[in-house]
């Protein structure tokens, strides 16, 4: 009969012991991405994606204001006309679902730990009549 | 009486292991984001539009609207850490209560690090007409 010594339980128990620690992190809403299939590009327009989408998590635009004092610090003269590209006026929409799955062991000797960040990224880019002109969708969170 | 003089003699040696081989492993890894890979990139060519990059690449991580013209920018992270910790006053703590071994070799520890970050990262650059006008990528496994 095998007889277990109260050392050997007590180095089992040291080396054995761990804490395993698993989170979860969600930002954002989920992505109708299957909605995609019902815009056109040409067709739709910014008020339509608003109304289907939602508000989206980044509008991005240009700098105007940088644009126009850049421009006026180095001018010298009386009178400036500037006149701006319509293209300039392109509006980008970006909505994000953003997941970051974490998990760690932690034994007395060995420890581990993991995070992966991904997200689904939708993005629609407008010409200057407010016409959808591109779209794009990157589905990160299928890599997790 | 022999038998409990082996029995000593293995407790000790493994307590004696145990003091001075006992170390702490800590491995880590992260990721963050998404690029697509050198398979993809190596479809985009100059003149491409805006669409069509997206299509191929996904949606960018990060959108520059400049005065030449837009650009994108991808990038995928990747984080290894491993750390060693030399440390016998940890198991010390363990199985001397006097707390006397312990302080004996407290100050006796080796601590080795070490850590690597690789990116995938693809930046496309296009013109007024949103025609890509240049493309550089590195993979995770380029140097320099």
């Amino acid at each position: 009969m095998v007889r277990i010594r109260p050392a050997a339980i007590l180095l089992l128990v040291i080396l054995a012991s761990a804490c395993v620690s698993v989170s979860r992190q969600y930002e954002g809403a989920r992505l109708p991405v299957d909605d995609i299939s019902q815009v056109e590009v040409g067709v739709t327009t910014r008020q339509d994606v608003l109304d289907r989408f939602g508000p989206p998590l980044i509008i991005q635009k240009r700098d105007f204001e940088g644009l126009v004092s850049s421009i006026g610090s180095n001018f010298q003269g009386e009178e400036l006309t500037i006149r701006l590209d319509p293209k300039l006026m392109n509006e980008v929409f970006i909505y994000e679902y953003r997941r970051v799955n974490r998990w760690s062991l932690i034994l007395i000797v060995f420890n581990y730990f993991s995070s992966v960040d991904k997200s689904d990224r939708l993005m629609f880019f407008f010409d200057s009549e407010n016409a959808l002109a591109g779209v794009g969708v990157s589905e990160g969170i299928k890599e997790l | 009486m022999r038998r409990r003089t082996d029995t000593a003699i293995l407790l000790s040696g493994l307590l004696c292991f145990c003091l001075f081989a006992s170390g702490c492993v800590s491995l880590a890894r992260s990721e963050i984001g998404s690029a697509p890979e050198a398979a993809s990139v190596a479809q985009l060519r100059k003149g491409a539009s805006f669409q069509e990059v997206v299509e191929i690449c996904g949606v960018p991580m990060e959108t520059i609207e400049q005065r030449e013209g837009r650009l994108l920018i991808y990038r995928e992270r990747h984080y290894r850490f491993r750390r060693f910790g030399f440390d016998p006053g940890l198991v010390a703590g363990f199985v001397d209560i006097t707390g006397l071994l312990r302080a004996a070799v407290a100050n006796l520890k080796l601590v080795l690090e070490w850590g690597r970050v690789e990116e995938r990262r693809l930046v496309v650059l296009f013109d007024r007409d949103d025609r890509v006008a240049a493309v550089a990528y590195r993979d995770v496994e380029d140097e320099g």
